[in-house]
């Protein structure tokens, strides 16, 4: 019975992760124990009998910035989508396997998808906010469902978040339209502030940036090194270079598979796998 | 020259819909026209006094019409119908469509579907030989019992021929109907603005109320008004249940009281009218009922587009 | 492609225009020139008169009738628009609607209905409740509201009349029986004829209304302590519970179809002339020791002058009206006790004969009508033969015919040696539903003289210097039958065929294109 204490051992070595990222050894208890946010372990994914994630291991360290990178369809929305157990919701979707949000696994039983989905929080590949609530609302939905009154605390917040997203100066005359009524660009941003205003321990983006020109890009890209500090990122992007300058670590995955795990540098650099390689250097397919 | 001439199919198209855009018009005006040339007389003898006279007697040497008991018989038992058949209706809806696996929901919307195609004559049937009765013993009957004495909205021994009887009737009928609109109105959003909802850890319920009802308000609206306008022209149905009183005594003073609505004094009354005043005041009612309806359209249409304005969608 | 789908759309049109003429050929019943006799109106005798449907196909199958009911106002509005022969009504018509008819009118009484008062107590047997007409006013007022009611209890000493609110159930929509109801009402007491009076339909100031007698009969059988009213048919029928009623000699009746009769006999002396105003007629409180004092005629109407009425166009179809009705009222009325309806009294017939005597066609008399006489002339006979069949032709006229041909399916071409008035007997296996005669190209006016199961007879003028007389008619005798069938046969076939077919080479066209 050995009580690990969050981060008492010392995080996992590049090395490690070089000869392990397909069949991993750590437990989930250890890897907590070394200071990792987010452990998955043996996660399995389908769609009606089709498989999408096939035996996923790895880990995420806190306060880091994880990039998941693959060709179109291996799998990287549906694996995020499994982190905060929103994948369960598409109908003939199942999942097998375990995640651990510090030393809990989230699909253990008696464990409440409502409050795991409040600690991580998500943005989507398209951008979804609702249009019948204002700007400001949208930003404050989150807060009110959490029982949040204080209209102070909610001003605040809501202006912090949309500086957070990069939107504040341009929507802050207008708080009052509808979600709706404003650019794709900005819908996105606005959809990163509403996740923000959470406050998550754990931000799931799928591709937030696709929607954006390069500047708004730039702007989130920025944010992400900032909310680092206070929490844990997993990013999906399309874009190598994004994931080459914002992400500490990368994931590249292929048909379901997780193919490489390591740090960024090491997987942009000098990636263990051919297959990595052909697809970093663009010789894919 | 070749391109700025249009092409024979548009133009035959084109015919096509002003042709059947001028019929419907033409119809309106046909239907109006002969609407008020049948209501004349009874205005000749009443005048206007006819839209708030309670009296009905269709003795010949004595005659004597007003529509207002009707309209008010009309407008309480929709209402009823509304007041239960709404609540009832958006939880079926939902029932199916956010909650009930699809093992459960499928089947459900299907006999949803099956129970809006009867024809209201069977709810009728059904509503005078089983479902009156069920409503006296089990409901009526008790509530008199037990608030008969002190509220005056019960305060009548109950037969289960009334204006609850109606109400619920119709709130029978017009459920599966509002319910399987509202079911394809929730079925419509997209997937994306739950998956926002639960992303904030959202319950199931304030996905509901918080995101979906908001987003589909405008359809919810629709899909109701079209419930409200099959209850305030249900004939048949009513006709059985409603206990068919006549004149002043069709106010409904109580939940219990016998009444009457407008259509179903016309489908009672028509085939025997054998005084020209008679046959009139029943075209009147008519044209008082189409004035109604279009009333609750509009209303409704208004709603709408003041909804609609508040939120100016559009983009996705 | 384009073009094989047009031939087909050909070809298939062509084989429905095929295989419909020998349909029409056979279809000999439906082409048969038969009189309907349209009616419309009350809906309490149209069980009697359905059965008058159906049995008067035995008596006159070339008669058919058509009944609608739509209700006593619906009878008088058809009647007095034209749109039908005959109306029915439970009332009679009043003075204003006598004065908007365009014609006189005859009113025959056909049957008579009498109303019971049904009532559901417990504790009160079947048949056992007695009631007066003024006590029976008060509770439809909503003066008398208990069942323990002192006036009820002082006539029905013996039965344990409970200490409960009466629910009165009417009929909501209009109905002759609620006419006779308030008729009665009206007619016994004077409250009620103030307040309320008589119609289809009144102010009811209290109870439930329900549709129909069935509607009433339900309403009762499931409200306790209820009372309303049925037709007696209904009420024998169903096996409800009624009252007995107090008549105009004090005696208190129980409704059956004998003292219905009673009370309609009773009556017969003051009943007007057929073509007399009827408007205040009312059986209701008959004299009589044994009448029931809720009773009432149901009316047939007709034009005194029949051609008032454009639908009835011709003589033959005013007989078949005027004979209809004078087999109802009398052979008829066999049908009426099985059907718990109460069959007319003498006196009521012979009134009825009477006013069918004074009924017109274009002036004349319509019963009395004797076939006009035969022309003057010699009896003949010629004869023709198409497809192994012989057909034969008689005749009456001062010359003969000479000859007969057949055109299959378009007209009888008849020979003649002379011209004037001739009356020919045409059998109908070779002619039918006679339309047009015609002398080359003139059409010559006819006469149809009689019409009998097997043969047509019909008069006319051959016209001076034509000797050839065509006679077109709905069916005449076709040609060959089995040809038609064998071209039906072959062209279904070659439908089958020719798809079958034509599917291939599509489907094999499909999968080059793709
Ligand atoms: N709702 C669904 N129903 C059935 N199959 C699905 C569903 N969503 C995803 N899939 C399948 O699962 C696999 C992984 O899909 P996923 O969306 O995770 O890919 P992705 O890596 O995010 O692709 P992209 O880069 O295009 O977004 C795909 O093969 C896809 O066809
Ligand atoms: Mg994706």
């Amino acid at each position: 019975m050995i009580n690990y204490q969050k981060g008492s051992i010392a995080a996992v070595t590049s090395e490690e992760y070089a000869n392990s990222s397909v069949d991993y050894k750590l437990s989930s208890a250890q890897a907590y124990a070394r200071g990792y946010k987010v452990s998955i372990r043996n996660l399995n994914s389908w769609f009606g009998v089709k498989q999408a994630l096939k035996n996923i291991n790895f880990d995420v360290k806190e306060n880091t910035i994880t990039s998941m990178i693959g060709p179109s369809g291996c799998g990287k929305t549906t694996l995020i989508r499994c982190l905060n157990r929103m994948n369960e919701m598409t109908p003939g979707a199942a999942v097998k396997g375990s995640v651990y949000l510090d030393d809990v696994d989230i699909y253990a039983n008696g464990i409440d998808p409502v409050t795991i989905k409040r600690r991580i929080g998500m943005v989507f590949q398209k951008p979804n906010p609702f249009p019948t609530m204002s700007i400001y609302d949208n930003v404050a939905a989150g807060l009110k469902l959490n029982g949040i009154r204080d209209k102070k605390l909610i001003n605040e917040i809501v202006e912090e978040s949309l500086r957070g997203a990069a939107l504040w100066d341009e929507v802050k005359g207008e708080l009052g339209k509808p979600g709706s009524s404003i650019s794709g660009g900005q819908q996105q941003r606005l959809c990163i502030a509403r996740a923000l205003a959470m406050q998550p321990e754990v931000l799931l983006m799928d591709e937030p940036t696709s929607a954006l020109d390069p500047i708004a890009s730039a702007k989130i890209e920025e944010l992400l090194n900032d909310l680092k500090k206070d929490l844990t990122i997993i990013i999906v992007t399309h874009n190598m270079q994004q994931a080459a300058r914002v992400s500490d670590y990368t994931a590249f995955m292929y048909l379901g598979e997780m193919v490489e795990y390591g740090p960024t540098k090491q997987i942009f650099e000098n990636p263990q796998k051919e297959l990595t390689e052909r697809y970093i250097s663009g010789k894919f397919g | 020259m070749f391109l700025g001439k249009k092409r024979k199919g548009d133009r035959i198209f084109r015919w096509v819909v002003i042709g059947a855009s001028g019929y419907t018009l033409l119809m309106l005006v046909l239907v109006a026209f002969s609407v008020i040339e049948g209501a004349i007389p009874v205005f000749s003898l009443e005048g206007l006094s006819f839209f708030i006279g309670t009296d009905w007697n269709p003795v010949e040497g004595r005659e004597s019409y007003g529509a207002l008991p009707y309209v008010i018989g009309t407008l309480v038992t929709a209402g009823i119908a509304m007041v239960i058949g709404v609540p009832i209706s958006l939880g079926i809806a939902v029932f199916i469509s956010e909650i009930a696996p699809p093992k459960v929901g499928t089947p459900v919307a299907y006999v949803i579907e099956v129970l809006a195609a009867i024809p209201s004559i069977i709810y009728g049937l059904w509503a005078l030989l089983v479902f009156r009765i069920w409503l006296l013993d089990l409901i009526e009957r008790p509530l008199y019992q037990a608030f008969g004495g002190t509220l005056p909205f019960f305060a009548k021994a109950p037969f289960g021929l009334d204006v609850f009887t109606a109400g619920i009737v119709l709130a029978v009928m017009i459920i599966p109907i509002i319910s399987s609109i509202s079911r394809e109105i929730l079925k419509a959003i997209p997937n994306s603005q739950r998956e926002a909802a639960y992303s904030l850890g959202a319950t199931r319920w304030e996905t509901v109320r918080k995101v979906l009802f908001p987003y589909a308000k405008a359809g919810l609206l629709g899909a109701t008004v079209i419930g409200l306008g099959r209850a305030v022209g249900e004939t048949i149905l009513v006709t059985m249940v409603i206990g068919n009183a006549l004149g002043i005594a069709a106010i409904p003073t109580t939940l219990f009281s016998q009444s009457n609505t407008i259509s179903s004094v016309i489908a009672s009354q028509f085939n025997e009218a054998v005084t020209p005043f008679h046959s009139s005041a029943l075209i009147a009612l008519g044209a008082v009922l189409f004035v109604l309806t279009m009333g609750i359209n509009i209303g409704a249409q208004l709603l709408v587009s003041r909804m609609v304005k508040v939120v100016p969608g559009g983009r996705e | 492609m384009h073009t094989d789908k047009r031939t087909l759309a050909w070809l298939v049109a062509g084989i429905l225009l095929v295989s419909i003429t020998p349909l029409t050929m056979s279809a000999k019943a439906f082409a048969q020139s038969g009189i309907t006799l349209n009616g419309a109106g009350a809906t309490f005798p149209f069980p009697l008169i359905d059965e008058w449907r159906v049995r008067y196909q035995d008596v006159q199958p070339d008669v058919a009738l058509n009944y609608q009911s739509i209700g006593s106002g619906g009878g008088i509005r058809q009647f007095t628009e034209k749109t039908v022969d005959f109306g029915a009504t439970d009332a009679p018509l009043n003075a204003n609607q006598t004065s908007s008819l365009p014609g006189q009118a005859v009113h025959i009484p056909e049957t008579i209905g009498s109303v019971v008062a049904a009532y559901n107590v417990i504790g009160i047997p079947d048949k056992g409740l007695k009631l007066t007409g003024p006590i029976l006013a008060d509770i439809f007022l909503g003066k008398i509201t208990k069942w323990d009611d002192p006036k009820i209890e002082e006539l029905n000493p013996d039965l344990p009349l409970p200490a409960q609110d009466i629910v009165v159930v009417h009929r909501a929509e209009g109905s002759g029986t609620t006419f006779v109801w308030t008729s009665y009402l009206s007619k016994v007491s004077t409250e009620w004829e103030v307040q309320v009076g008589r119609g289809t339909s009144v102010q009811w100031p209290t109870g439930l209304g329900a549709q129909g007698n069935e509607g009433v009969a339900t309403t009762i059988r499931d409200t306790q302590y209820a009372i309303g009213y049925v037709e007696l048919a209904y009420a024998l029928t169903t096996g409800m519970d009624f009252a007995f009623i107090e008549n105009l000699a004090g005696q208190f009746i129980e409704p059956t179809l004998d003292s219905t009769r009673a009370a309609v006999a009773a009556s017969a002396p003051t009943l007007p002339k057929g073509e007399e105003s009827w408007s205040n007629v009312s059986l209701v409180n008959a004299l009589g020791q044994e009448s029931y004092p809720i009773a009432s005629f149901s009316y047939l109407l007709l034009y005194k002058e029949l051609s008032t009425n454009p639908q009835i166009d011709s003589v033959e179809k005013a007989r078949a009206l005027v004979d209809f009705v004078s087999w109802a009222i009398t052979d008829g009325q066999e049908f009426a006790d099985d059907l718990s309806y109460v069959p007319l009294p003498e006196q009521v017939v012979t009134l009825n004969q009477e006013t069918l005597k004074g009924i017109t066609f274009n002036g004349q008399p319509v019963i009395e009508t004797t076939p006009p006489p035969p022309p003057e002339g010699e009896p003949f006979t010629v004869t023709t033969s198409l497809d192994g069949t012989s057909y034969t032709v008689t005749g009456t006229s001062t010359f003969t015919a000479t000859e007969v041909d057949i055109i299959p399916e378009q007209y009888v071409r008849i020979t003649f040696d002379g011209d004037g008035e001739v009356e020919l007997t045409l059998p109908k296996a070779m002619i039918d539903g006679i339309t047009t005669v015609k002398a080359g190209s003139e059409t010559l006016d006819h006469e149809m003289v009689s019409s009998s199961a097997s043969s047509t007879t019909i008069k006319f003028t051959v016209p001076e210097g034509s000797s050839v007389v065509d006679i077109q008619g709905a069916m005449i005798v076709p040609e060959f039958e089995f040809v038609a069938l064998l071209i039906l046969a072959t062209a279904i076939v070659g439908v089958i065929g020719f798809t079958r077919f034509r599917g291939n080479a599509m489907g094999v066209g499909f999968g080059k294109r793709m």
